[in-house]
Parts: structure tokens; C-alpha cells; sequence
């Protein structure tokens, strides 16, 4: 594979269109650092979205009845409640999460890591980014079509939840058919990507960079795809027979059909889309913490080997999130054992993150607070999981509200938190310039405490048995069995605000830094990987003139081989022999041609 | 240090929520129930209190494991922070045998709080699968119900006094006959559940489709969920499949006089959220009274089988 790696590069293709306009430089760009850099703007802007939606259910659930500012919080009862969490959801999930660890990071980060100049198929890569606006568009047809108050009025958005089960969903209005070509769009996006980042890592690898001495960022990545590229067609699937029994029909999931069957399908999907929302952090966050803790990974092999069992016993889980569904009970069984075991990997994952830290020389950047606030959300997203994964607790807690805090601990303690320490940590080698510190640290704080303040207490109310998608639980026509917990309703909408004004806060730090930040150096944290010998940012094909060869492990920091404490990937030891061997006894090197 | 106050803060909440909720009832009127361990609402079936224990269980397993982990973070985040005369880090790629042991460790765990879900009075297949019925023949002295579920109410169907339920359609459906009882007149059917202390109950759930008598047209049923927190009890209602539960109310609950609800824990459009029934656990004298009969001389031997509406189409034809 070394060999050959090399002449499997491109080389050609990239010296001739160094000419382009800024059109072809700035819009339909080919360079995967562009279209990265795209993604992730995109997903930026959703991000607001998704936080405005998120913003207004929260105050209409803190005060139902109330107005502020000329605002009936009544309005936003009912249906309108029902699209604001549905598209809260999906816009989140499909055009945030993904976008951002998958199709920013990784467009970004792959080439650079793996030392290649480019991805396999730039076409394609470009491609994958423009028919997510598209995806958008039909998203909200809705409102372009009849503005909203009209569209609200005729079923112009989905409002079944991101779930959308049926039958609701087959009888909802025409927004719910938007919704599905909306997602097997994105799904197709997905693809395109996954394609082409299994394919780059597996053919592009620079000289030496053997499968064994690949950051475990690109290891995410490469399984996050491989999950894509199982995953998502039996979502398009299922989306497909929703469609047809909506329009044409038919009945999966009616009449003599199996209203159970659109739901194992969608979970085959969502199940593993969550460790596609998560896999990509896990990488981050693991890379982040080496070069902070200046210390090699603690076992490299073992955090590789558990991303890969959580892909696998990712897809043999699903039905953890139909234990009341009407599923066999026996069935129940079987998947709660089996997510019990799926527990294991990122159990084995946090301790390998405390190994790192341990003994480690600790530097507080903004990059390294956001990973550790990655880890230690994380923590609590997988323990809260352990009540929900336990059938007879879940009898209680299912569909409560403690279930809307294990998946905000997961993906907005994880994986944004994962978000946020990529961006800044990778800001150098984006813009040329430093993330500001100062703006940076306060941002974490403001967001550590703010995201706590409003989830932590969900778990109680969860507990509680409070249910998730009610528009209210005070007030006319609501259930009175949770009127007493309305002061914690109130207590998350007030950290609620605080937390999206963090986000603002976040926004401007960002513009600021990349107008007025400090110049970044070629490898302001002294970390290991290729993307740290270019310049900030690099140029056009990455690797000039020639491509880098990879003598070591991305996490050799302290290696007594050097003075230094990083060890460069790309950095030739004279004492260290020929062709890459690092001289470590369980150093992760060697087994290359995997 | 940030950190650490906050963490502080995480463990002292619930300390804090407790004492809260505890003065909220008296706010909120006679009806909010007094809340029990970590916030829940009184648990008044049989196997309510062991669903509780089950919770705890993994309450200290996980809050330990978090204590541990977090606090370790924490220790080696201050101890080996960067700082004058700490320059350099241990040089380790990692330790096999640590690997092993906590991964044995976790597996051993995790086994043993899945394994405890199963067993016992208040295990999975226990209460997802013991029902007071064999073989498709209820047994008798167990309380039936049939419940409907539509957008947006619950309909409780009792079998009345000739203890036998009444064949459905939904061409029957009136606004005297909500579920389009073939004979409305020998069923029972309330707005609220009403159940007896101490014997078993069976429920059978039905989704119900929207039916318009006089425009003809009909509305698949969607999925609602039956849920009761003070059971500890939750089941899907699948359309076009009709599901079964069952829970005995403990001893003594009935003369506490509490009004509890049945709310739908499933989206199921947009009265979702008002979706909800009382639910009263009553004296057999009570409950003579409310449903007009004596129950436990009308036990149905079975649930008749469901016909649905494209089925009933069929046989019109
Ligand atoms: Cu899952
Ligand atoms: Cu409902």
C-alpha cells in the first residue's frame, strides 16, 4: 500500500487550475479546504436557526399563556408547537451536526492529515456540499410558497416530530412530503461525501502513512462514513415508502401494512446517525487532548478498535428506542443486552481520554477546554443512556423529558461541544489568524454553564415522567400532574437565553478573530500532524512541491527521540533508522498495509 | 476551578429540587400528587415500587461512576496542569492491562444491571408479558377494560352488565357512540378510567381511526401512547394493532381518594399535549356506582376480534 499510494495520487489535475476566478475559487470550488470551510458556514447559519426555534419553544413552554414584547405566547401552542420542535430537530441533526463534524471537518481535515493535495473526487466533493442549500430550499418550500402564518395554517411544514412516524405522518399536510425529499436529499449529500472520504483514505495516504499512524480524526471520519454509507439508504428507503403510501397508495405502514415497520427502519438508520453525530467529536476531542496533554494518545489501537465497535454494534441496537412501541417484548430483551454492550466501547473511550490527561503537562487553550467539555458532557450523555437502555426503567422514562437530556448531552454537550474545539482549534490553519483566547474562554464558560443550567434539570423532570412534545404543562386544557415542576421550566428558558446569547457571543468572537486575530504561524500549537507543516492557511493542492513522506505516529509529544516535545509526522530521525520505524516498543507503527 | 464549583453545583441540584418540590403542592392545589423519591409521583401499582428500586439501582451505579470519572478529570486536569517547573509529560502510549481490566469491569456491570431488569415481580417480561389471561381466555376475577385511543381522547370501554364486549365499527360511530359500539346500550363506555384496588387488571389498547358518518370519509388512526406515571406503566397504541396491558393497584390506595390521569406519551398531532383522562382508583362500592353494574359477575371471557375499516369496506361490499 506505501508504494503504491504514491502514484495513486493526483498531481496533474491540481498544478493546472491554479487560475480561477472567485467564482471558481470561492463559490464552486473544488478544493476540499473551500468546501469545508463552506459546510461549516452553512451550518453556522442553521445553527441560529435551530437556536431560534429552540428559543421560542422554550419560552412558550416557561409561559404559555403569557406576552412579551407584543408576542402571544399562545400562538405557538398546538400545531405551531408541533413544527417548532420538528424542525428544531431536523434542522439541528441533518443541516448543523452532520454538515458540521461531517462535511466541515471532514473536507477539511482528511486531505490535510492524510497528506493528500486533494479528495479523490472534487467534483463530486463540490457537489455534495451545493445540494444541501437545495435540500434546505425544499425544507421550506413551505414558507416561500405561502409565507408562514399561511403555510402554518395549510400543513406547509412537518410537524411529526423528527421521527415522523406513521400513520401521523401519512395523514399530515404537504409539508411532510417536502420533509422526506428534503432528507433523501441530504441522505444523497451524505453519500456523495462518505464515497469520497473512504475512498481518499483508503488510496490517497501519503508515503508512510500507514492505516496504524492515521490521527484518530481521520479514523472517526472514516467509520462515521462507512456507518453513512450503510445507514442512510434504508432511511432513504423508508422515506421513499412514506412518500408512496402518502401519494400513491400503497400501505407499509396502514391498513394490512405494519405501522412498526417504518419505525425499525428509521432507527436502523437513526441509531448509527447518532454515532455519526458523535464518531467525528470523538476523533477531534481525542487529537485536541493529545496536543494539550503533550502526551501520546493513551491507547491508540484501543480508541481506533472501540470507534469501530461502536459501528458495528451500532447497527444491531435499533430497537433500544422501541421498548413501548408494541415491539415483542423478548425482542426488547435481546436490544437492551446488546446496547448495554454497546456502552462498553465509549465507556473504554472516557477512560482512555483520563489515561491521556493523566500525567500530561496541560495546557488551558480554548481548543483543549472545549474538548474536555466534550468529555465530560459525554460522560453524562452515556451514563443518563444507561437508565433509558435498561428495559423496566424505561418504562418510566420513555418519551420524557429525560430522554431530551441524554440527546442534548450527547450532541449538544458532545458533539457541539466537539464543534467548537475543532473550529477553534483548526481557526489557524482556516483563516490565517488566531481564535482570540480571551473570546474563546469566555464563550466555553458562558456555554459550560448555560448548557448545564438548562439541561441538567430535564433529567429530573424526566424523571418525573414529564412527557416530551407537550405545548404546555400548565394552563388551560393541560394535564395537571406536572403543574408543580413549572418553576424548573422557567429556571431552563432564562439559561436558555443565556446559552443562545453565548452563541452570538460565539459569532462575533469568530468574525473578530478572523478580521483582527493575531497572524498564526505554520504550527502555532506545536502538534504532530502534516496540516501543521503548511502554511496558515495552506495553499491550493495542500503539498508543494513535493508530497510530505511519514516517518512516525501523529501523538509522538515527550518522545525522548528529540529535543522538543513533538515529533512532527513528517520529520526524518537520523538515529531512528530508514523507513519509518519509531523505535517505540507498542507505538502505533508497523502494521501498516492493513 | 470553574469546573469544580460547578460539578459542585450538578450534585447539589438535586438536594435543592427536593426540597423545592416539596413545598410546590401546597401552590398548586389538592390535586398535584405529593412527589415521592427523585421527584416521582406516588407509584400505586404492584410493581411500581420495584420499577423505582430498579432506577435507583442505576442511579448509584452510574452516579458513582460519574463521581469517580469526573472527579479524576478533574484531579489530573490540577495536577498536571501546565505550570513553572512542569515541562514535561510521562511518555506513555498506554497499558494493556489497565485496558483489560476496565473493559472486564464495565462489561461485568453493565451485564449485571441488564440481567436485573428481567427478574422478579417487577421484571421486564413480568410486566410486558404476564398477563391475567391464558391462552386468549381472560382469567377470572380480573378486571377488563378496552381502551380506545383517538385524536384527541380517551374512550374506556367496559363490557357491561352482561360482561361482554360489543362488536365495533366504525360506520356506527355517533356523537351518543364515539366508538361505534355495535349496541351502545349493554357496553359501558366513560371518559375516565375507573379501576378496582387489588385484583388484576387487563386493558386491551385500540388506536381509533376519525370517522365523518356524514361525509363517509375516514382518517387513519395514529399512534398514541397509554401512559400513567403513577403506574409506571407506558404501551404504544399501534394502529391497526391492538395491544395489551396489565397492572394490579396496591392495597389502600383506593381510600386515599387521589385523582390521577392517563396522559398519551406518543405525538400524535396537535392536541397531543391536551390529551389526557382521569383515572381513579375506586372502593367496590364506587364503582358500582359509576359503572352501574357489579364487575365481578360480567367478566368477558375474551376481547372480541378488532375490525377495521378497511376490513369493514370489505365486508359491506
Ligand atoms: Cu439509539
Ligand atoms: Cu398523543
Amino acid at each position: 500500500m506505501t508504494t503504491e499510494t504514491k502514484e495513486n495520487v493526483v498531481t496533474e489535475d491540481h498544478a493546472e487550475h491554479h487560475e480561477m476566478g472567485f467564482w471558481g475559487k470561492y463559490v464552486f470550488s473544488r478544493d476540499h479546504k473551500a468546501i469545508g470551510m463552506q459546510f461549516m458556514m452553512t451550518a453556522l447559519f442553521m445553527l441560529f436557526i435551530g437556536g431560534g426555534l429552540a428559543l421560542t419553544l422554550r419560552m412558550r413552554l416557561a409561559w404559555p399563556e403569557a406576552e412579551f414584547m407584543g408576542v402571544d405566547m399562545k400562538q405557538f401552542g398546538g400545531e405551531t408547537y408541533n413544527v417548532l420542535f420538528s424542525m428544531h430537530a431536523t434542522v439541528m441533526i441533518f443541516f448543523v451536526i452532520i454538515p458540521f463534524l461531517v462535511g466541515a471537518f471532514g473536507n477539511f481535515v482528511i486531505p490535510l492529515h492524510i497528506g493528500a493535495r486533494d479528495m479523490a473526487f472534487p467534483f463530486l466533493n463540490g457537489l455534495s456540499y451545493w445540494i444541501m442549500p437545495l435540500a434546505g430550499f425544499v425544507m421550506f418550500g413551505g414558507i416561500l410558497l405561502e409565507g408562514v402564518e399561511a403555510g402554518l395554517k395549510s400543513g406547509a411544514f412537518a410537524s411529526g416530530g423528527w421521527t415522523s412516524y406513521p400513520s401521523l405522518s401519512v395523514i399530515a399536510g404537504y409539508g411532510q412530503t417536502l420533509w422526506c425529499i428534503s432528507l433523501i436529499i441530504v441522505g444523497t449529500s451524505s453519500i456523495m461525501g462518505a464515497v469520497n472520504y473512504v475512498t481518499t483514505i483508503v488510496k490517497m495516504r501519503a508515503p508512510g502513512m500507514t492505516f496504524g499512524r492515521m490521527s484518530l480524526t481521520v479514523w472517526s471520519i472514516f467509520i462515521t462514513a462507512i456507518l453513512i454509507l450503510f445507514g442512510t439508504p434504508v432511511l432513504t428507503s423508508a422515506l421513499i415508502m412514506l412518500i408512496l403510501d402518502r401519494h400513491f397508495g400503497t400501505t407499509f405502514f396502514t391498513n394490512d401494512g405494519q405501522p412498526l415497520l417504518y419505525q425499525h427502519l428509521f432507527w436502523f438508520y437513526s441509531h448509527p446517525a447518532v454515532y455519526i453525530m458523535i464518531l467525528p467529536g470523538m476523533g477531534i476531542a481525542s487529537d485536541i487532548i493529545s496536543v494539550f496533554a503533550r502526551k501520546p494518545i493513551f491507547g491508540y489501537k484501543a480508541m481506533a478498535a472501540a470507534m469501530a465497535g461502536i459501528a458495528g454494534l451500532g447497527f444491531i441496537v435499533w430497537g433500544h428506542h422501541m421498548f413501548q412501541s408494541g415491539m415483542n417484548p423478548y425482542l426488547g430483551t435481546y436490544f437492551m443486552i446488546a446496547t448495554m454492550m454497546i456502552a462498553l466501547p465509549s465507556a473504554v473511550k472516557s477512560f482512555n481520554w483520563l489515561g491521556t490527561l493523566w500525567r500530561g503537562n496541560i495546557h488551558f487553550t480554548t481548543p483543549m477546554l472545549n474538548a474536555l467539555g466534550f468529555v465530560s458532557m459525554f460522560i453524562i450523555g452515556g451514563l443518563s443512556g444507561i437508565f433509558m437502555a435498561a428495559t423496566t426503567v424505561d418504562l418510566m422514562i420513555h418519551d420524557t423529558y429525560f430522554i431530551v437530556a441524554h440527546i442534548h448531552y450527547v450532541l449538544f454537550g458532545g458533539s457541539l461541544f466537539g464543534v467548537f474545539a475543532g473550529i477553534t482549534y483548526w481557526f489557524p490553519k482556516m483563516f490565517g489568524r488566531m481564535f482570540s483566547e480571551t473570546l474563546g474562554k469566555i464563550h466555553f464558560v458562558l456555554t459550560f454553564v448555560g448548557f448545564n443550567c438548562v439541561f441538567f434539570p430535564m433529567h429530573i423532570v424526566g424523571a418525573a415522567g414529564l412527557p416530551r412534545r407537550y405545548a404546555a404543562y400548565i394552563g388551560e386544557g393541560a394535564s395537571k400532574t406536572w403543574e408543580h415542576m413549572q418553576p424548573y421550566q422557567q429556571f431552563m428558558t432564562v439559561s436558555a437565553i443565556v446559552l443562545g446569547l453565548a452563541q452570538v457571543f460565539f459569532l462575533i468572537a469568530l468574525i473578530y478573530s478572523a478580521i483582527w486575530g493575531k497572524k498564526a504561524e505554520k504550527n502555532p500549537w506545536k502538534a504532530n500532524t502534516l496540516e501543521w507543516t503548511l502554511d496558515s492557511p495552506p495553499p491550493h493542492g495542500n503539498f508543494h512541491p513535493d508530497l510530505p513522506t511519514v516517518y512516525h505516529g501523529p501523538y509522538e509529544y515527550n518522545s525522548a527521540l528529540v529535543e522538543e516535545d513533538y515529533l512532527p509526522q513528517d520529520r526524518k530521525l537520523e538515529a531512528a533508522g530508514v523507513g519509518g520505524d519509531d523505535g517505540q516498543e507498542d507505538a502505533p507503527s508497523g502494521e501498516g498495509t492493513a | 476551578m470553574l469546573a469544580m464549583a460547578l460539578v459542585a453545583m450538578l450534585l447539589a441540584a438535586p438536594a435543592w429540587a427536593q426540597e423545592k418540590s416539596a413545598d410546590a403542592p401546597t401552590a398548586a392545589g389538592q390535586e398535584a400528587e405529593q412527589p415521592g423519591l427523585f421527584w416521582m409521583p406516588d407509584a400505586i401499582s404492584t410493581y411500581g415500587e420495584g420499577v423505582d428500586d430498579l432506577f435507583v439501582l442505576i442511579f448509584w451505579i452510574t452516579g458513582i461512576a460519574f463521581v469517580v470519572v469526573e472527579g479524576l478529570m478533574l484531579w489530573f486536569l490540577f495536577r498536571y496542569r501546565n505550570r513553572e517547573g512542569r515541562e514535561k509529560a510521562h511518555y506513555t502510549h498506554g497499558n494493556n492491562k489497565l485496558e483489560v481490566t476496565w473493559t472486564l469491569a464495565t462489561v461485568v456491570i453493565l451485564v449485571f444491571i441488564g440481567v436485573v431488569q428481567l427478574v422478579g415481580d417487577s421484571g421486564w417480561l413480568t410486566i410486558k408479558t404476564g398477563y391475567p389471561e391464558k391462552d386468549g381466555v381472560v382469567q377470572p376475577g380480573t378486571f377488563v377494560v378496552r381502551v380506545y385511543g383517538e385524536q384527541f381522547a380517551w374512550h374506556f370501554n367496559y363490557p357491561g352488565k352482561d360482561g361482554k364486549f360489543e362488536d365495533q365499527r366504525h360506520s356506527f360511530k355517533s356523537p351518543t357512540n364515539p366508538i361505534g359500539l355495535d349496541d351502545p346500550a349493554k357496553d359501558k363506555v366513560l371518559p375516565k378510567l375507573v379501576v378496582p384496588e387489588n385484583v388484576n387488571i387487563l386493558i386491551e389498547l385500540n388506536a381509533l381511526g376519525k370517522y365523518d358518518a356524514n361525509t363517509e370519509t375516514y382518517t387513519h388512526p395514529v399512534l398514541h401512547s397509554f401512559f400513567s406515571p403513577n403506574l409506571r406503566l407506558k404501551q404504544d397504541l399501534v394502529p391497526y394493532h391492538p395491544g395489551k396491558i396489565w397492572f394490579k393497584i396496591k392495597q389502600g390506595t383506593a381510600k386515599e381518594g387521589k385523582k390521577y390521569e392517563i396522559v398519551c406519551a406518543e405525538l400524535c398531532g396537535e392536541g397531543h399535549s391536551n390529551m389526557h383522562a382521569p383515572f381513579l382508583v375506586l372502593s367496590e362500592e364506587d364503582l358500582a356506582k359509576e359503572l352501574g353494574y357489579d364487575w365481578k359477575t360480567a367478566v368477558p371471557a375474551k376481547f372480541p376480534e378488532p375490525v377495521h375499516y378497511h376490513q369493514e369496506q370489505k365486508e359491506a361490499e
